[in-house]
């Protein structure tokens, strides 16, 4: 009996003290996960193993541009285009570029930014060819770091806007030699983003506002069921165009003022001095 | 008793002189208020001129040069002649892309892959010409060449479909045939077979990827997903392929492995929103693939749903996705809009209701179709559609400035008004009140949604709108309430004027003035209330409906076309006269009522209606004027401003802000959601000083925020000369409102008199003051007395008051010449113009003239005759009351008609006497002698030189276009008249009606752009008029035509050695011997110019695909012919 009780009380001790090594082992591993999950988010660098860019210098490229050109990306899209718009709206504490503008009343509008794919093309390759530049040499010290000798000629660098992605290509020629020779002729990445699509619904309605002086959204959103097409007139004439992918959360918004009307008479002297 | 008899009469007299002495300074007031100078009338300012650049950015503005950036003026008036500004079509020749309606100076023509185009829409460009590109399962609507590029890019066949719409392209790519594309290792893709080319895989057209007769490594069925661009809940195999349409039933999904088309899939044509079994949704329907949310009930074997788009009911109407319908904030129409109101357009969108505001001021109105649908169980089903459009309401003031010279003229306008969804018929000018004189309307046609003011812009002309409708009229009906209330409605029909409720339903003191007549009683502004609720105000709104039934008095004349025009117009009209009392006439009823019928109220009874039968004075006459509305003092009303935030749908505007109350203001107008709060009160009254005066009068013994006194400097007694209008101004320390009265008032409302800028916050108050001779009083009766002390002593009360009521009193002090009038009367003004042109072949004019006092005036043919010896008298009007407005000044008329008149010129002289009242030597004793002109006034007329013609009207004839609509520049060039064809035109679809300006004023040549969209014969009327008189109308003739259709080859032959085809219509050919894929711009011509025959070497060993292109650029997408000479069979 006593040795039972004895037994049992040194199973006891044994379980307890099984269960405290459990206990340890499962917080010593929630631990180690989470600093892991720590390290990965705010050491990005570790993200990726080298091992993986060693063989792919555009992934390196992407990863490395990749914020850089969404950022630009939202920027333009919320100011009408442009990463410093000159003629704008002030929306929402932001400055919202007038694509179509006409000051005077009655009037349509006349369209100010014509080539609007090229511009918006040629702002985010303005915006982020210092990043670009900064990436490709640290592309290089990585590589020679890694013990490789490094020839690198930066070309051009080419963005276009495409359906669903933005398309940034460098003209660069990349050859490693560690060993063996590899030479990669040219980068090119891609970032999804609708702003193509976006673009070419806003070329649409400025067709229409610089015709009619005004534009019907129901037929976009009939056509394109994912697209919300919202239109914000304010007193001065001033209409603001808010195109949003309801999939992807991605917006692009302008400004127009077309066929703007004075409030009441305005300048209606002629009535005045005829029925006088 | 005497005594106190004698003050009484004094005190009457007093009253008396007070009154009419009002009269005569507020008319010359209000008058004088209407543009002060000149150069406001003419809106453009001269500066202006065209920008490339302004200083905020903007590209080719007209503006004025200080504006513009540096070097970027172009010193002309408009940008049409700038190269810079030049608007046309921007290609970019590598991407294929264009730009229309471009800039020149933004085309980037530095680079030279970019060219320009003058045809500003890019239409006539080929190269822009987008079609359908088709890129394995997706499609995108872009021109040739650039669809070129992305099928290169992709690896893919060239497959482009030029003539094909956008919505067209959209549902092509709907159409496209899949397949399963088997790959090696037995992987498997589901896509195009141009896709399945490209991977080198098998295809299997129309067979699932999981088709167990393929053996590839996809299991069926595998999950279920949403599917970009499409609206189903679709089957996933297991290597990520879509499948069919997900049904619960899944052998039938399956369909044996092979695709099953959306209409033999389950719940075909219904919304099968929220249903369990079936996952067919359809976007047209009402429904979309959505993965589930909180609340929605899932597809069985997934968590999506068939998510329901509808809105459901709202204000007890179902509303369908995509539907849109009109919204108010009170009642629309008729004149009815509140003031701060704005319409609205509330669509369903994805389940939701979005708002969105048509333009404020109501400058856009909301418009709403109702399209038949169905008959439902609750009774007819209809699906509504709306829309922002701009406010027309100028359309209706043309039509009432317009003069009509015959009945025929004033009908077809009328029926213009009825017809133009933005007007509405008002009276007609024998309605009590409304009688321009010598205009003679026939109606008023006024907007039926009244433009809304600015409140805060006092340099606008929206108070002298509303001071168009300042009248008098002598009927007894006119001293009764319903009088007063229809003068109003008429009032606030033009805009934000007269008494009317904001969008909270509050109604501010009426700022009408009413001189011996009634004001408005408190139950009317209750009932008037009403129209801010928008629900209620529909239930009783048919009442003031005046555009179904015309409530007219008649009184002869133009009693006939009236009562046969709405007759024609199938209305009811309601009459009323003394025998019968009121009736209503029916438009089927056959004869009119043969009872004298005269002016009364069709609300009146019987009784009532005979104690105003008849006209009469019977006392002094009554004056509406109608003015600006303004926004009430919101006080101590909690809350009040915040009002306009209550509702984040419809984001408050300056606008809606200012109407709730005076001091209400808008903060953060350029965030989302604007928010309205109440100004802060800093308690102090404004400080009221001195301002400017005119030269020879000074302002004199100044006590700050007291008195000032007003002194004349070329006299002794320094008293002011009658008769003359002198123009000085007060200014504030704070923008204030200020009025005026000769009598001390308790409050600013009691005061009757405004300054100039009427009811508007300003810090400058002019005021125009001018008084008549004592002389002009006693011979009105018998006054003298008190009436010298008071114009030796004359005091003008003023208060000023800011927008929180903080008023202050202050006196100007002045005195008026009461000495004999020993000054000449003096012509200020001649209708017509002198040496204005009177209309070819006419031989008499009528002339007005305007003096500065009563006089009795005559002409003579030749100068320097005395006026006693002069045998021509015109008719003057020599009461004091008797003065007529002319344009912004007052005057007293003298007319005649100028007979004897002849080619070249024609001088009359007139002379003038003054003090028509002194007949007799004791008139002669007291008022002294009469004061007459020795010099003449010279007045010239001359004859123009022949009659107006209308040279040219082109186009005529017939005009082919391709599609609705078409635009057509119409022109008309005149000759002859006044001045070598100078004149205005007007172009209308009727004959008798006036219709539209056409082209500027003032020119000889006049054009227009019309926009027609119907195809058939089209008779343009049109008629010039030039400021003589001279008038000529023409008409033209168009027969619109559309051809969007190809060319047809309707022969094809072997003739001399050659191949002949024959085209139905003029065309030229092309063909190649390769496929129909060529372009045109390549392509061996068979035609040197348009042409219904082609011709081509005859080359037996070739086959020719031949294509055809008519003047309107329209060819088919494929060939219109492929021929093989050695067969000659045709395919």
């Amino acid at each position: 009996m006593k040795n039972m009780k004895k037994r049992k009380r040194n199973v006891g001790n044994l379980l307890k003290q099984k269960k405290g090594q459990v206990t340890i082992f499962i917080i010593v591993a929630v631990v180690i996960v989470v600093l892991s999950v720590l390290i990965y988010m705010f050491y990005p660098k570790i993200k990726g193993n080298f091992s993986f860019y060693e063989k792919n210098p555009s992934a390196f490229i992407h990863d490395c541009l990749e914020k850089e050109i969404k950022d630009s990306a939202i920027r333009i899209s919320e100011q009408g285009g442009s990463i410093s718009p000159e003629h704008y709206f002030i929306y929402d504490d932001k400055r919202v570029e007038y694509l179509c503008y006409n000051e005077e009343y009655y009037l349509t509008c006349v369209v100010q930014q014509p080539m609007l794919y090229n511009h918006i093309e040629s702002e985010i390759k303005e915006n982020i060819k210092e990043k670009a530049k900064t990436c490709f040499e640290d592309l290089e010290n990585t590589y020679k770091g890694k013990g490789y000798a490094v020839d690198l000629k930066q070309g051009e660098m080419n963005v276009e806007l495409i359906p669903k992605k933005i398309a940034i290509s460098f003209n660069s020629t990349l050859t490693l030699t560690k060993g063996k020779t590899e030479t990669y002729k040219s980068f090119n990445i891609f970032v999804k983003n609708n702003l193509y699509e976006l673009v070419s619904i806003a070329n649409s309605i400025v067709e229409w506002e610089t015709t009619y002086g005004d534009s019907e959204t129901t037929t976009y959103m009939n056509n394109y069921h994912d697209l919300k097409v919202e239109k914000k007139k304010h007193t001065d004439g001033t209409t603001i165009y808010i195109l949003t992918d309801s999939n992807t959360g991605n917006k692009f918004q302008f400004a127009s003022r077309s066929l703007a009307w004075p409030p009441g008479y305005g300048a209606s002297e002629v009535y005045v001095s005829q029925l006088t | 008793m005497k005594k106190q008899k004698l003050k009484a009469e004094k005190s009457k007299i007093k009253i008396y002189i007070i009154f009419t002495m009002i009269l005569f300074i507020s008319i010359t007031l209000v008058k004088a208020s209407i543009i002060d100078n000149s150069a406001d009338a003419d809106f453009s300012d001269p500066l202006e001129q065209c920008c490339i650049e302004t200083n905020s950015g903007a590209q080719c503005q007209v503006v004025n040069p200080s504006e513009c950036k540096s070097g970027k003026a172009t010193g002309t008036k408009t940008c049409e002649q700038v190269t810079e500004c030049k608007i046309g079509c921007c290609i970019d020749t590598s991407e294929r892309t264009c730009s229309p309606q471009s800039l020149f100076s933004k085309c980037n023509l530095d680079n030279e892959l970019i060219r320009w185009d003058n045809n500003n829409d890019c239409s006539e460009v080929s190269e822009c010409i987008a079609g359908c590109c088709i890129l394995g399962e997706k499609v995108e609507y872009i021109t040739e060449g650039r669809c070129r590029k992305r099928t290169m890019e992709k690896g893919l066949i060239f497959n482009f479909k030029e003539g094909v719409e956008k919505t067209e392209c959209l549902a092509i790519a709907n159409s496209q045939e899949l397949g399963a594309c088997v790959l090696e290792n037995k992987n498997c893709v589901f896509e195009t077979i141009a896709e399945c080319a490209e991977q080198k895989g098998t295809f299997n057209e129309s067979l699932l990827c999981s088709n167990e007769n393929l053996d590839t490594l996809c299991e069926k069925q595998y999950s279920i997903q949403c599917v970009e661009g499409k609206d189903e809940i679709y089957w996933f195999d297991s290597c990520g392929n879509r499948e069919n349409i997900y049904d619960s039933d899944k052998d039938k999904s399956y369909n044996k492995g092979e695709i099953l088309s959306k209409e033999d899939s389950c719940g075909f044509d219904k919304n099968n929103a929220g249903s369990k079994n079936c996952g067919n949704c359809n976007y047209d329907k009402g429904s979309i693939c959505s993965s589930t949310e909180f609340g929605e009930t899932s597809v069985d074997e997934g968590d999506f749903t068939c998510r329901n788009l509808d809105c459901g009911d709202i204000d007890r109407d179902y509303r369908e996705n995509g539907e849109s319908w009109c919204d108010y904030d009170g009642s629309v129409k008729f004149g009815t809009d509140v003031v701060g109101s704005r319409h609205w357009v509330k669509k369903c969108i994805d389940g939701k209701v979005e708002v969105e505001g048509c333009k404020d001021y109501r400058t856009e109105v909301c418009i709403q179709e109702n399209t038949f649908v169905s008959f439902g169980k609750d009774g007819v089903v209809r699906k509504s559609s709306a829309t922002c459009t701009p406010n027309r309401w100028n359309e209706c003031m043309k039509i009432s400035v317009n003069d009509y010279s015959n009945m025929a003229e004033g009908e077809a306008a009328m029926t213009d008004c009825i017809e133009n969804p933005y007007c509405y018929v008002g009276y007609t000018s024998d309605f009590p009140g409304i009688n321009e004189g010598d205009k003679g309307y026939p109606f008023l046609c006024l907007p039926n949604y009244p433009p809304g003011f600015n409140f805060n812009d006092t340099t606008s002309t929206n108070k002298d709108i509303c001071g168009i409708l300042t009248t008098t009229c002598d009927d007894s009906w006119c001293r009764t309430e319903e009088w007063t209330q229809q003068m109003n409605e008429i009032c606030t029909s033009f805009g934000d004027c007269g008494l009317w409720p904001n969008i909270k339903g509050i109604v501010p003191p009426d700022p009408n003035i009413i001189l011996n007549g009634e004001s408005i009683s408190m139950p009317y502004r209750l009932f008037i209330k009403t129209y801010a609720n928008p629900k209620l105000a529909k239930a009783i709104g048919a009442v003031f409906s005046f555009g179904e039934f015309a409530k007219i008095a008649i009184d002869g004349g133009d009693m006939l076309m009236i009562l046969n025009f709405f007759k024609a117009k199938n209305k009811e009209i309601i009459v009323f006269g003394p025998g019968e009392g009121r009736q209503t006439i029916p438009p089927t009823k056959a004869g009119w009522p043969d009872v004298p019928i005269t002016a009364c109220h069709p609300e009146l009874d019987v009784e009532s209606c005979a104690q105003y039968i008849g006209s009469g004075s019977g006392g002094s006459e009554v004056s509406f004027s109608c003015r600006p509305w303004r926004p009430p003092k919101i006080g101590g009303i909690v809350g009040g401003c915040e009002k306009c935030n209550e509702d984040p749908d419809k984001p408050c505007t300056q606008y809606r802000c200012s109407s709730i109350g005076r001091t209400c203001i808008i903060l953060n107008d350029n965030l989302e959601n604007p928010v309205c709060v109440q100004s802060v009160d800093d308690k102090q009254a404004p400080d009221i000083f001195k301002g400017k005066i005119e030269n020879h009068y000074s302002f004199e013994n100044p006590i700050p925020n007291e008195e000032i006194d007003i002194e004349y400097e070329e006299r002794s007694d320094r008293c002011v000369p009658e008769f003359t209008t002198i123009q000085f101004s007060l200014k504030t320390n704070e923008y204030a409102q200020c009025k005026w009265d000769f009598e001390e008032k308790d409050s600013y409302d009691e005061m009757s008199e405004y300054f100039n800028e009427g009811e508007d916050f300003a810090k400058e108050h002019e005021l125009n003051f001018s008084m008549p001779s004592i002389w002009t009083f006693e011979n009105e009766g018998e006054l003298l007395g008190d009436l010298k002390t008071w114009f030796a002593n004359t005091k003008i009360h003023v208060r000023c008051q800011d927008h929180h009521a903080n008023g202050r009193d202050y006196i100007v002090n002045l005195c008026v010449n009461s000495a004999p009038d020993i000054d000449v009367p003096e012509i200020l003004n001649y209708n017509p113009e002198s040496g204005s042109y009177f209309a070819y072949g006419e031989n008499e004019k009528d002339l007005t003239i305007y003096l500065n006092e009563p006089a009795e005036c005559k002409y003579s043919n030749d100068p320097e005759i005395d006026y006693d010896s002069m045998s021509n008298s015109m008719d003057c009007k020599t009461k004091l009351n008797d003065w007529k407005t002319y344009g912004k000044e007052i005057g007293w008329p003298c007319s005649t008609t100028l007979t004897g008149l002849i080619e070249d010129e024609n001088i009359f002289y007139i002379k003038c006497k003054d003090k028509p009242w002194v007949k007799t030597q004791a008139d002669i004793t007291k008022y002294e002698e009469r004061n007459v002109n020795t010099d003449d006034f010279e007045y010239i007329l001359y004859n123009s030189e022949s009659k107006l013609k209308i040279e040219s009207v082109s186009p005529q004839n017939e005009i082919t276009v391709r599609t609705a609509p078409v635009s057509v520049d119409l022109e008309v060039i005149t000759s002859g008249g006044m001045d070598n064809g100078k004149s205005i035109c007007y172009y209308s679809k009727r004959k008798d009606s006036l219709g539209f300006q056409l082209g500027a004023e003032n020119s000889n040549i006049h054009s227009t752009t019309l926009s027609i969209l119907e195809e058939g014969e089209k008779i343009i009327w049109i008629k010039c008029e030039d400021e003589a008189g001279n008038i000529d109308s023409e008409n033209s003739t168009l027969n619109i035509k559309f051809d969007n259709e190809a060319p047809i080859i309707v022969r094809a032959f072997q003739e001399g050695g050659n191949l002949k085809l024959i085209t139905n219509e003029e065309a030229k050919c092309y063909y190649d011997f390769t496929n129909c894929d060529f372009d045109l711009e390549n392509a061996s011509s068979m035609t040197t110019a348009f042409d219904k025959t082609h011709f081509a070497e005859w080359n037996l060993g070739k086959t020719y695909h031949v294509k055809c292109e008519d003047i309107l650029g329209t060819s088919s997408s494929g060939c219109a012919m492929i021929i093989e000479p050695s067969k000659l069979e045709l395919k």
